[in-house]
């Protein structure tokens, strides 16, 4: 069953068109991986199926359900949270406050089981125990990059989008994180990752999806894609083309 | 850190009993007015202090609201010779009700665009009040306002209306205080520190910066009203364009993003300046209150450059850096 679907979407940042016309879907309990250079339109994607920017045209369903057009905070109680790029913690905030805000939605209503939902995101996160009234700002680069995807979980999400969670990570920090995302989807939490780190995303990926200037490309397994010759000219820029010529300049 | 706490409460305990025996202390009447004074600006930099401080947005408005606040109360009881305490929440209402109104358009205002919008307000405020006709007295004001009177308790000298104002003083700060750990305080600090993140969360941070300028027009007003019914007088020119600088001045120097910051920001800029009314021909003879600005400026060169985070953090801050130094948490922050 597919928990979100995706038509014709089409999303401009003033007069320039970010997105033009993307159409994908992500299965339950799957982790989607989006592919595309800079400027193709990845975060723009996730920003707005989570509801920050609006759509012009397009339609996007999650769990049957349309929610093109909702406001950010209906959203994240449907289940869609976003983990945005840069992680975006609040730096003049304790670690707990930044978990407990993850949680805004229903911090009023199931007060009782935040401390439980709090020590799960602990146990996945066991680097970020016994720092919780620390300043979050004051944390390294991989653990703010916990502490945000942390505060996503916090919403209970049924699908977790993670805008490259890896940028800036030291490599062995970002295979911890990779395995953290295997470990959710084995829970049955539907993931949709957007990377720049074609490797790394592929590797834990079921599906993939290539963006390029606003339109999805390439669709396919991982094992698929790594082949491509379109992958590797689009994004990898390996081969043929501008980048090719870049790369070849480089020596490769 | 019980050793810390028994300090804090002991210093709670002393600033009281200093408040309470103040004015039998105190010989002169002018400087139990200023204690006054200090007690009103308080309430109206504290509601400043929230949406500067906590929602991060700068806004020169705040004067303006005061006036309204006082306004409503000059107006409703010496044309249509209103009560205190309806007088009083018109004085609180009426504010709050035109900062919802702006606030919608002004709010989603990026950066310095929001001090501009207010600044403009501000300045039209101005000008209603002292071409308002008959309604608002004109450049000349309003005069004959009566005594503050709760339940036939009227408030006719300086120590009882130095009392009412601290008692006020105090239920805001309390009240505050638990706005900053309640769970809309730490989504406005949310909201300052990433909007974007705060709204990924399900903050809806146009709603909340709107709550937060409103409550700020809230305490402003307040304020305002129990300044009218104090000078029993009032005119436009306290509710100046220059009066807003000084609230941001006063805000910006006690600290902002917290509680105390306020009231101790307020203490000083209010202090300094009658020190300076004094000082200041002593060595410059015939020296106008020009001379004060250039002072005030000074000060807030300093603050930036000494204690830009202001006053009532040095102490926090510091403590709370060597406590993670010494349990070795204190991390640099790789890759950012």
């Amino acid at each position: 069953m597919n928990i979100l679907d995706v038509n014709g979407l089409k999303v401009f940042h003033g007069r320039a068109q970010a997105l033009r016309g993307v159409t994908f879907h992500a299965r339950e309990g799957e982790i989607v991986a989006v592919l595309g250079a800079n400027g193709a339109g990845k975060s723009t994607l996730l920003g707005t199926l989570s509801g920050i920017y609006a759509a012009k045209a397009g339609e996007v369903y999650f769990k049957g359900e349309p929610i093109i057009r909702q406001s950010p905070g209906y959203i994240v109680k449907q289940g869609l949270s976003l983990v945005p790029e840069h992680r975006q913690i609040f730096n003049d905030l304790t670690v707990q406050d930044n978990l407990l805000l993850g949680a805004f939605h229903r911090y009023i209503k199931d007060k009782g089981t935040l401390s439980e939902d709090m020590e799960r995101v602990l146990g996945i996160f066991p680097a970020l125990r016994g720092r919780e009234r620390q300043t979050a700002g004051i944390l390294s680069g991989g653990l703010q990059q916990m502490l945000a995807i942390g505060r996503g979980l916090m919403a209970r999400p049924k699908l977790l989008m993670l805008d490259e969670p890896s940028i800036g990570l030291a490599p062995i920090v970002v295979r911890e994180i990779m395995e953290v995302l295997s470990k959710l989807r084995e829970d049955g939490t539907t993931i949709i990752l957007v990377e720049q780190n074609a490797a790394a995303a592929l590797r834990v990926a079921d599906r993939a999806i290539v963006i390029e200037r606003g339109q999805v490309i390439i669709s396919g397994k991982p094992s698929e894609l790594v082949n491509d010759e379109r992958v590797q000219h689009a994004y990898l820029g390996r081969t043929g083309g501008h980048a090719g010529n870049v790369a070849v300049a480089f020596g490769y | 850190m019980p050793r810390g706490n028994l300090m804090k409460y002991l210093f709670i305990a002393a600033a009281g009993i200093g408040f309470v025996v103040l004015p039998f202390v105190l010989k002169s009447n002018y400087l139990l007015s200023i204690f006054i004074v200090i007690g009103i600006y308080a309430l109206v930099v504290q509601g400043l202090g929230i949406i500067m401080g906590y929602a991060g947005q700068v806004s020169f408005g705040q004067a303006a609201f005061f006036g309204i606040g006082a306004y409503a109360v000059a107006i409703l009881t010496t044309h249509y010779h209103w009560g205190t305490i309806p007088a009083l929440l018109a004085a609180t209402v009426l504010p709050s009700l035109v900062a919802a109104v702006i606030g919608r358009p002004t709010l989603k205002l990026k950066e310095h665009y929001l001090a501009l919008a207010t600044l403009a307000f501000g300045l039209l405020v101005h000008i209603i009040f002292s071409e308002g006709g008959e309604l608002t007295g004109g450049p000349s004001g309003l005069t004959g306002i009566p005594y503050l009177n709760i339940g036939g308790f009227v408030f006719n000298r300086d120590y009882k209306f130095y009392y009412l104002v601290w008692a006020v003083v105090v239920l805001v700060f309390l009240g505050v205080r638990n706005l900053d750990r309640s769970r809309i305080g730490r989504s406005l600090r949310a909201i300052r520190d990433s909007e974007v993140a705060a709204e990924a969360n399900g903050i809806n941070s146009a709603a909340l910066k709107l709550k937060a300028f409103v409550f700020s027009a809230f305490l402003a007003g307040l304020g305002g009203g129990i300044y009218a019914y104090y000078v029993t007088f009032i005119s436009p020119a306290p509710f100046s364009f220059n009066i807003s600088i000084q609230f941001v001045l006063m805000a910006v120097i006690g600290g902002l993003g917290t509680i105390c910051g306020p009231v101790l920001g307020v203490g000083l800029v209010v202090a300094l300046g009658e020190a300076l009314r004094w000082l200041v021909p002593l060595v410059i003879p015939h020296a106008g209150g020009e001379y004060q600005i250039i002072f005030f400026g000074l000060i807030l060169v300093l603050a930036m450059i000494f204690k830009p985070e202001g006053l009532s953090t040095g102490w926090r801050k510091i403590t709370d850096s060597e406590k993670a130094e010494e349990t070795g948490l204190l991390e640099t922050s790789a890759n950012t």
